[in-house]
């Protein structure tokens, strides 16, 4: 499960993904007792075959793909998390992997792995819609779940959260500004 | 007209205001006579955007939003959301605690259940049966009632115990469901489960197999009708179900039917559950004793000033979480459900991912629909069981 | 004959039967209030409670209420919940289908003025007075179903002063 202690299943994953990714693999971090494996992106697409295509360690469920945008660290910016589960062995692995930041006019770019896991479909829609980062490969990236015609990526942290002031009638000349 | 003719197709829209679509969820079809070429889902007509929200509140003012995701399991949201900041914070509660988090999601377990029971049976026609599992879920919203103060956003879960103690009459009013939910349960069952026309829409209607099904990272009543046993209750317990004996059904065909059976069991076991939670219910503390993240007793700030200004701090500057990221899955009644909370340690969330089971679930409606009958779109979406609040957020 | 009784009508009897003389006005806004069609559009939490109030306990049908899927046989429309920037255009476009006399009833903190999204959401719009005209607002979140009773038998009262005129569309633009 990774939330108590490690089992052996757990070692003998680790020790797996070592031999095959070594060098992509950059860290291995535990926070509340949940460990994850950091891996560079250009991995992400090798790594989610393996898993769900090797015998022994069948992660059949895509659980979630989640984005965060740390605005703090351009090199780092955007961080990802696959969230991968094998109902077979009880197990979770948390795969994290950083996106440079790009510019505004560029979005960063990372391998889509819905061939693999169909469920990454709306997934991967979700973050591209959210936080603007392109997946290749995908069918049919579109945005999802946002207004038509909305500019901007609202998940990002430099993205106003619209606040309309109440209009009395003390201001009604002197708008305040509708930013955050 | 000569068979060498161009086929055509039509194109339908479906929402997003349609009485069956249980909310605005719009569907665009592409027909060929009665038959669907292609389904595209529309999503986005309830996007709130809670998880934005979320990183501007303090930690405690999240418990509300969450009850508007998944607004027909409102317990379930706040449980999953508590549990994971309680894991950042490194907090234990007490049992008593624990068992009545049980007690009260098994009941919010129900409530979903009958929900979508008397929704799912008006959209294939059945229209009695609204009136029905509504009459059984005001039993439930007595009880939300009388714990927590409203009808349906509770909100009755805080990080590290609960907003006030369970009231006198708890005991009663659950035993009362105990009492009448299994004969209500036949009677449903008597409607529905050896109706023909209720079997004639229902079989072989939306079937996926479990590998499709695994694919697409669906989970709850829709991946066990597939026959995959994967209950997060059982793979990952939380709160204490551990200590709680209960089956999870599967299923065989991986069909609409299926997918009714099984619901129908897990309401059965929830009542299992609830029983085993009532009998056992510790004693003790409402709330575990951490100074600085729980509110002190009402009576404590009103005597003495140290509880008063407590109160006072963490009221108005919240608490602060230490830093770390952590996912919490909870079996919420459509599936699992995700709480994924980065924290910076600061008085709010740096991020709060949720893991919609509707959202992902409803994935699964293209495939299902698609070489289907018109008809079968209501039966599929039906059940599905999705809550647009949740699949758009 | 109850409700004849408590209507301003002159009653002349004549041979074989009666006659009854009343204000049109007054005869269509009475049986109006009786059966005050509502569109069934619920759009997040309200519309459970729309649902419940509907359904067994609280029974809507006994106000003479019943639900209508077309916006084009509806004398009400009870937006029930959230509504956001890519719903607005459809909110309006329902209303605009509706036939004259027609009246609108937000239910719930969402639909009066954004609710719980009022701050820090950027894709709610504040209240749906802002797209269409709102004639009973029932705070709640979300209402209890007494409240929501009580919503629609004020648009009952309201609708009772309504004149014969109101009935074509074009004049009430103002409204």
């Amino acid at each position: 499960m990774g939330q108590t202690e490690t089992t052996k299943f757990e070692l003998d994953l680790y020790q797996a993904l070592t031999e095959q990714f070594g060098d992509s693999i950059t860290g291995q971090s535990l926070s509340c007792g949940q460990s994850s494996i950091s891996v560079k992106s250009e991995a992400i697409f090798d790594l989610a075959q393996f898993l769900s295509e090797n015998d022994k360690f069948g992660f059949e469920l895509l659980s979630d793909i989640c984005g965060v945008d740390w605005i703090d660290c351009p090199e780092k910016r955007f961080e990802l998390i696959y969230n991968f589960f094998s109902i077979a062995h009880n197990c979770r692995l948390l795969i994290r992997t950083t996106l440079a930041d790009r510019g505004d006019d560029l979005n960063p770019t990372i391998r889509s792995i819905q061939p693999i896991y169909s469920g990454a479909d709306w997934l991967e829609r979700e973050v591209y819609d959210m936080l603007g980062i392109e997946f290749e490969g995908h069918p049919d990236l579109r945005r999802i779940i946002t207004p038509d015609g909305l500019e901007g990526w609202p998940h990002r942290k430099d993205f106003p959260l619209h606040y309309e002031e109440p209009q009395f009638s003390h201001n009604k000349d002197n708008p305040p500004e509708i930013t955050k | 007209m000569t068979s060498s003719a161009p086929s055509k197709t039509m194109t339908l829209n479906l929402g997003p205001q349609h009485p069956a679509t249980h909310g605005v969820l719009r569907v665009i079809l592409e027909l060929d006579g009665e038959t669907i070429v292609k389904a595209t889902p529309d999503l986005g007509y309830l996007h709130t955007g809670i998880e934005k929200t979320a990183e501007d509140k303090l930690y405690y003012k999240v418990i509300p939003l969450t009850d508007r995701m998944d607004y027909l399991a409102p317990m379930s949201n706040n449980l999953g959301y508590v549990l994971a900041v309680e894991k950042l914070l490194g907090i234990e509660v007490p049992e008593k605690v624990k068992w009545s988090r049980v007690l009260l999601t098994e009941i919010t377990r129900l409530n979903n259940h009958l929900v979508w029971l008397g929704t799912h049976a008006l959209d294939v026609g059945a229209m009695s049966m609204l009136l029905y599992t509504f009459r059984e879920r005001e039993l439930i919203m007595d009880i939300y009632e009388s714990v927590s103060g409203a009808r349906m956003m509770s909100s009755y879960f805080r990080v590290g115990g609960l907003a006030c103690d369970l009231p006198l009459d708890f005991d009663k009013k659950v035993k009362n469901i105990l009492k009448v939910f299994p004969e209500r349960m036949n009677e449903y069952e008597n409607l529905l489960t050896n109706n023909r026309i209720w079997i004639k829409r229902l079989t072989n209607v939306g079937r996926i197999t479990a590998e499709q099904a695994l694919n697409m990272s669906l989970t709850g009543p829709l991946l066990r009708s597939t026959g995959v046993s994967y209950d997060v209750r059982k793979a990952e317990p939380y709160s204490g179900y551990e200590n709680f004996d209960f089956d999870v059904p599967v299923g065989k065909t991986g069909d609409c039917f299926d997918r009714y059976l099984i619901r129908m069991e897990e309401m059965r076991q929830s009542l299992r559950i609830i029983e085993q939670a009532l009998k056992g219910m510790p004693e003790g503390p409402y709330q575990a004793d951490v100074p600085g993240v729980v509110l002190p007793p009402k009576k404590e700030v009103l005597t003495n000033m140290e509880a008063m200004i407590f109160h006072f701090k963490i009221i108005t500057e919240g608490f602060k979480v230490p830093a770390g990221s952590f996912y919490q899955s909870i079996e919420s009644p459509k599936g699992e459900l995700g709480f994924y909370m980065v924290s910076d340690g600061s008085t709010k969330p740096y991020r709060m991912r949720v893991r919609p089971p509707s959202f992902i679930n409803l994935q699964a409606l293209t495939p299902m629909i698609e070489g289907a009958l018109v008809a079968d779109v209501i039966t599929c979406i039906g059940s599905i069981d999705i809550v647009l609040g949740e699949v758009d957020r | 004959m109850g409700i004849i009784s408590k209507l301003p009508v002159f009653t002349e009897n004549l041979p074989g039967g009666g006659l009854v003389t009343t204000s049109l006005n007054q005869i269509l806004t009475m049986t109006q209030a009786k059966s005050l069609w509502y569109l069934l559009f619920g759009t997040a939490c309200c519309a459970i409670e729309l649902m419940a109030t509907g359904a067994s306990r609280y029974d809507f049908d006994r106000l003479g209420m019943i639900f209508r899927a077309s916006p084009r046989q509806s004398d009400l429309m009870i937006v029930a919940g959230t509504v956001t920037y890519k719903m607005a255009p459809i909110v309006k476009r329902l209303y605009d289908q509706m036939a004259e006399p027609r009246y609108v009833l937000a239910m719930g903190g969402c639909a009066i003025g954004g609710g719980p999204f009022y701050y820090d959401s950027y894709s709610v719009l504040r209240g749906i007075d802002k797209i269409i005209p709102v004639d009973v607002y029932v705070p709640g979140c979300p209402p209890r179903p007494e409240a929501l009773l009580q919503g629609c038998l004020e648009v009952g009262k309201k609708l009772r002063t309504q004149k014969l005129e109101d009935w074509s569309g074009p004049k009430n633009e103002s409204r």
